[in-house]
């Protein structure tokens, strides 16, 4: 009988612990977005994706300024989850950066502070990142600044290209001596790939694509990012340039397959002559026979250009200290920290004007990345991350069959309308 | 008469007695079962009831929540990507349960015996479970590269190949290598279900069956398969259930390509849920979904039921 009865009370005592600690839980959880009070820290929050930049301008800024900085890194894939429910319940963090291409539908939730007077009022303000200005714009008015950068370039191993007779040092000129080059590396051996990229991919394939199409002359999208341009002829140009590298193959099969995932293991086996994607100096180690080169990428008949991605950052709609936050943020975008933090590790500056900055120049592609910053561009569309990151979607059907089908023209010219209705057009 | 009120005067408070000792013991035991009941309503029931009421809300990742019903249910009819997905993912589903079944049950065969070294066998083909699905997808998409992997230059050495192997390439191809991947990560966890159920038989049963003289196949047909329906049943289960809700090994190696040939139930919800971001029309496909397997795993349950009762 004592023992039913002590035995009862310890299961009591357990549902009752527990309600506690749910209860515990709730308000250490609660008020995530009260940044009020000058001496509260800042809460920031960034996707793992970009975070070492993140962590790297936080942790210089705590060392120097008392009032503090804390950056919560949230998985890549579930940012848009986390910062859709904190906003449905005002508890977004005061300062918020997102990767660029959501922008324009956070800023048509209004989840971030008009912060146009401050960014004009910043010395530097017309070399920030154009692409990222721009998708941090509506109506005129600024929402955010660049918070970190990373451009789509073409990476050569150096050595390859001297086996093939091509100096390394020449500037790409054009997509058709690309290809000639290309042509030449894949000929010294059986093992040799002439060019590598992301072909199973359409968010890759816009990233590495869009940019020849930029520097053809011609635009992906309409300015509004309501309309598919990928069956004018600049676009339908690239895409065959592509295509007759696929048929007749300089670029390897494997590309059709590839999703981004063992891209810069492959070209880390030192076979591959050219790779298109992000930058891999740095994530992938040099030898021997792998000595990495970038290069912008070329239009058709010439030009270059290069797709800018990275992440924006602004000032929640639920920050209660804006001018705290801003302060941060000015910070994050002056010389000391985008040389001293940012250029110091190898990254790239978000300002165009520090793109020789002395770290820089001693490795002369990193200057190459830095100018490209400033030359690329960033496509703006509501629902570009629906469209062109959907792996189940029009776009990467249309992508595919343009660059492995037998006719680039007809496959884009069939398509191009699913993709116009999937941007909302 | 007065013997009977006696009785009944004396039945009177020995009867309150195990009444109330009942009532208290109910209670007791409620209390105990009120953490477990608290985990499955907070942990279950909530979020389920949460999802029903997602179902009929046009409900974008960011923004408002508007009632809609029945909308996101009719849209279903009209989504051809879920639709296609509906064949794809039981064709899959029926393959792999097969594959599962034969291969686990001969393993499970195959190490049965307690001869010395039988466990290095065991655990080399339990090992893959300890892997987790996603690495194990990622494992398998480097390893079908042809510029990185190894497994092409294999198929060309043995002559089974000439050139680049198509192991994602085609929907045929893509479908298999996936199956592979799958085989390679779940043979072996099935393999000990049905170890555990082979242990169970009693080695009297063999031994009579030896006794009568059958051979290895009758004692198979007639004394293992019979005996292990349970533990047949229970993989039979699982791998239903786990395969109509296959995602991580499709979404990583295939991404449902090429064309869309690949695509799975659960990565047509996926998609409406968080790349095009309409969490109404991912939670409506999801309520289907559970309705479609709670009935499922009924009727297998009840077609494979025990028909002799004892």
């Amino acid at each position: 009988m004592r023992n039913t009865r002590s035995m009862t009370v310890a299961a009591a005592g357990a549902v009752l612990a527990l309600g506690l600690t749910a209860c515990g839980g709730g308000q250490t959880e609660a008020g995530g977005g009260g940044d009020g009070g000058s001496n509260e820290p800042l809460q920031m929050w960034a996707r793992a994706a970009t975070a070492p930049q993140s962590q790297a301008l936080v942790d210089a800024w705590n060392e120097a300024h008392d009032r503090p900085v804390e950056l919560t890194v949230v998985p890549t894939d579930n940012y848009l989850q986390k910062v859709g429910v904190a906003a449905g319940s005002n508890e977004l963090p005061c300062l918020m950066a997102s990767d660029v291409v959501y922008m324009p539908n956070f800023l048509q939730q209004n989840l971030f502070q008009d912060i146009t007077d401050r960014v004009e009022s910043l010395e530097f303000a017309d070399v920030l990142a154009p692409g990222h200005i721009n998708l941090a714009t509506q109506d005129g008015a600024v929402y955010g600044v660049p918070h970190n950068v990373s451009v789509s370039v073409i990476s050569q191993n150096d050595v390859l290209l001297e086996q093939a007779g091509i100096d390394p040092g020449a500037r790409l000129e054009s997509l058709e001596q690309l290809a000639e080059n290309a042509a030449a590396v894949s000929a010294l051996g059986d093992d040799i790939t002439g060019l590598y990229y992301t072909g199973n991919n359409a968010g890759s394939i816009s990233f590495t694509h869009f940019p020849a199409i930029w520097a053809s002359g011609g635009q992906a999208l309409n300015e509004d990012g309501t309309e598919s341009l990928l069956d004018s002829p600049e676009a339908v140009g690239v895409f065959d340039a592509f295509n007759r590298m696929d048929a007749e193959g300089i670029s390897s099969e494997s590309v059709r397959d590839e999703s981004g995932a063992t891209r810069n293991d492959v070209f880390a086996t030192g076979n591959v002559g050219y790779m298109i994607g992000s930058s891999v100096i740095g994530a992938v180690p040099e030898s021997d026979t792998l000595v990495i080169g970038v290069q912008g990428i070329p239009g058709v008949d010439g030009g270059r250009s290069a797709f800018v991605g990275g992440d924006a950052i602004g000032i929640s709609a639920s920050c209660d200290d804006p001018d705290g936050a801003w302060e941060f943020l000015a910070w994050t975008l002056s010389e000391e920290a985008q040389v001293d933090v940012f250029a110091q590790q190898g990254w790239l500056t978000v300002r165009a004007d520090l793109a020789g900055n002395e770290y820089a120049a001693e490795d002369p592609r990193i200057v190459t990345l830095n100018e490209l910053v400033g030359e690329g561009d960033t496509p703006k569309a509501l629902n570009y991350g629906q469209t062109f990151n959907d792996p189940n979607g029009p776009a990467l059907t249309a992508f595919r069959d343009a660059l492995f089908g037998d006719d680039a023209a007809a496959a884009l010219e069939t398509h191009n309308g699913a993709i116009t209705a999937s941007l909302g057009g | 008469m007065a013997s009977s009120t006696v009785a009944a005067a004396r039945v009177g408070p020995a009867s309150r007695g195990p009444a109330r000792r009942a009532r208290r013991e109910a209670t007791s035991g409620l209390l105990f079962a009120l953490p477990a009941i608290l985990f499955v309503v907070i942990l279950f029931v909530v979020p389920l009831v949460l999802a029903a009421w997602m179902s009929l809300n046009d409900w974008p990742l960011i923004g408002s929540p508007a009632f809609n019903a029945p909308d996101n249910y009719v849209a279903i009819s009209e989504n051809q990507l879920f639709l296609s997905s509906i064949w794809f993912t039981i064709k899959y589903t029926a393959i792999v349960t097969v594959i599962f079944l034969v291969i686990s049950l001969a393993l499970a065969l195959l190490v049965q015996s307690t001869r010395p070294g039988i466990g290095f066998f065991r655990t080399a083909f339990l090992l893959p479970a300890a892997v987790g699905l996603a690495s194990s997808a990622l494992l398998f998409y480097a390893l079908y590269n042809n510029e990185y992997g190894p497994l092409g230059d294999m198929l060309r050495g043995l002559g089974l190949v000439e050139g680049n192997a198509d192991f994602l390439s085609s929907s045929e191809a893509a479908f298999r290598s996936t199956v592979a991947m799958v085989t390679w990560r779940f043979a072996g966890f099935y393999m000990i279900i049905m170890l555990t159920g082979l242990q169970a038989i009693p080695v009297e049963v063999y031994e009579a069956s030896r006794m009568d003289g059958a051979s290895w196949w009758q004692t198979l047909r007639s004394i293992t398969l019979p005996l292990l329906k349970p533990t047949i049943l229970l993989v039979l289960v699982l791998s239903v259930t786990g395969s109509l809700l296959a995602f991580e090994p499709f979404y990583i190696l295939t991404q449902g390509g090429p064309s869309n040939s690949t695509v799975t139930m659960v990565i047509a919800m996926f998609r409406e849920a968080f790349t095009l971001f309409d969490l109404g029309s991912a939670a409506a496909i999801a309520m289907v979904l559970l309705v479609a397997l709670v009935g499922i795993n009924v009727a297998q349950l009840y077609l494979l039921r025990d028909k002799d009762p004892k």
